[in-house]
């Protein structure tokens, strides 16, 4: 970030982005500097930009790490407000949540199933019309 | 943990994902109709039937999945068969957020649901009533609905333009009178077709109350859409003042209105009297008249001849200047080619006219005037 010569004698903190996230923030943003993506803050740019945001194929291979690392990258790029990187990363979060059942999710994101087996058949009975094809 | 905001946008994507696959299927040629009859939800409706789904996880992805940030557009039609508390669970989470609620379909909607429903898309305003933010609402298919739960919501919803109500047993004519008119001033559309409550005094009311306002306000009725097939008593009263009431109307389904007949076309058109005219005219020549009369719109000045009368007759005729593009008056067995005749040089955007089963009457004199007008 070009901040200015006066502004570049104070830091700014970063507390709840490591080193190497930011590493891989900065290889993001140096990768698209020349290259900028639409940053819109209306409501209609903004839909459209999570609309026509395919994940490039560098994107692919940029966001193909381990899930804390991911995690880790979503939530920086929502620190530091870098809108098109937080999409990737919602992207690729939902690619990874799209079509799995509710017990293949808990499994995949070592979630607790904290319903009760009462509150489960209530649920699973709500979501009885959901299950047909 | 992802912040709260980022979870949301996970399952934001998640919906977005679901929509760009369906357009990949059209543009790719894939889509179709062996696939579409394999595929019960598809697009927005996949994605949002995946979210409720996600329900079942935990109880903090109950939580996220029926956030009223993914719930702005309460479109549960292609979701028929949600369970009522369900549907309650996300108008709860939803809240005030919601701008279009459509529950078409929802044929076992229970009145208290709706009551429910309404109550939990309000925005509590100290010293005020509880408002919704709705501005589309579809209730058509829930027959067991009553006229209280109906008049519960619509009361909530001052701001609602796009009203859809077909077939409903509960709208009334208080509905129209008592509740539309004098509080809804927003409505663009208002479909209440076969609504065999309504009756044309409801709806002249109705018309009278939204002409009164405009001329309190100095402001034309935004009313573009009006459906009021299969109401009955639409006489010349009537037409007259639907046509002052609402002169920026481009749609109007008046099929199965059996009482109308061709003097209410011509009452329909007809200039007010009470305005004053200015400037001088000519025969067929548009004028904007002064202040008053942009109320109404614009109006024609027309030979008898030109308005269908005696041709003899020497006086001049003022005729408002319609909007109408689709006119539907389908299955009035009392109309004749002479409507199209009343209707002559008013309706100059005119795209669609349908007149299936009007009886034996049309002829093509009167075709030839509404033809020879539009050239």
């Amino acid at each position: 970030m070009d901040l200015g010569r006066e502004d570049s004698e104070y830091p700014i903190p970063l507390p709840n982005v490591t080193s190497p996230v930011l590493k891989k923030v900065l290889e993001y943003c140096d990768h698209y500097q020349t290259d900028p993506l639409p940053t819109g803050d209306e409501p209609s740019a903004d839909e459209s930009r999570k609309r026509t945001t395919d994940i490039s194929e560098w994107d692919q291979k940029f966001i193909d790490v381990d899930q804390e690392m991911l995690f880790e990258i979503i939530s920086a790029a929502h620190s530091l407000d870098i809108k098109p990187l937080l999409d990737v990363g919602c992207k690729t979060v939902a690619n990874m949540i799209k079509g799995k059942s509710p017990e293949e999710i808990r499994k995949l994101f070592n979630i607790v199933d904290d319903f009760t087996p009462e509150e489960e058949a209530q649920i699973k009975k709500e979501n009885e019309w959901a299950e047909d094809r | 943990m992802l912040p709260y905001e980022a979870r949301i946008g996970v399952l934001a994507q998640l919906v977005v994902l679901h929509q760009e696959e369906f357009e990949r299927w059209l543009k790719s040629g894939e889509w179709n109709s062996v696939y579409a009859s394999q595929q019960r939800w598809i697009g927005k409706d996949a994605g949002m039937r995946e979210l409720i789904k996600l329900t079942r996880v935990s109880k903090s992805w109950m939580v996220l999945a029926l956030d009223g940030q993914l719930w702005q557009s309460f479109d549960l039609k292609a979701f028929p068969g949600l369970a009522p508390s369900l549907v309650m669970k996300i108008a709860q989470g939803a809240g005030a957020f919601v701008h279009t609620l459509n529950l078409q379909g929802h044929t076992y909607l229970k009145p208290s649901s709706l009551v429910a429903i309404s109550s939990s898309l309000s925005l509590s305003v100290e010293q005020a009533s509880p408002v919704t933010q709705l501005t589309t609402i579809n209730l058509v298919g829930c027959a067991t609905l009553t006229n209280h739960s109906l008049h519960f919501l619509l009361l909530r919803s001052l701001n609602v333009r796009n009203l859809y109500l077909h077939g409903l047993d509960c709208v009334t004519s208080a509905t129209l009178s008592d509740i539309l008119g004098p509080r809804c001033p927003r409505l663009v559309v208002l479909d209440i077709r076969r609504c065999h409550h309504v009756s044309a005094s409801g709806l002249s009311s109705f018309a009278v109350q939204c002409h009164t306002r405009a001329l309190a306000e100095r402001t034309p009725c935004p009313l573009k859409v009006l459906k009021i097939a299969g109401v009955k008593g639409t006489d010349v009263e009537v037409m007259r003042n639907v046509g002052r009431a609402f002169p920026r109307l481009q749609v109007l389904d008046a099929s199965y209105c059996r009482d109308l007949t061709d003097e209410c076309f011509s009452a329909f058109v007809e200039w007010p009297t009470t305005t004053t005219i200015t400037g001088e005219s000519s025969a067929g020549t548009e004028m904007a008249g002064d202040t008053g009369s942009t109320l109404f719109g614009k109006f024609v000045e027309l030979s008898s001849r030109e308005a269908g009368l005696d041709p003899g007759d020497p006086s001049r005729h003022l005729r408002r200047i319609t909007s109408l593009r689709h006119l539907n008056v389908s299955g009035c067995r009392h109309i004749s080619d002479k409507a199209c005749s009343n209707l002559a040089y008013c309706v100059p955007r005119l795209e669609f006219l349908e007149m299936a089963a009007v009886g034996g009457e049309v002829k093509d004199e009167g075709l030839d005037d509404e033809i020879d007008q539009e050239d």
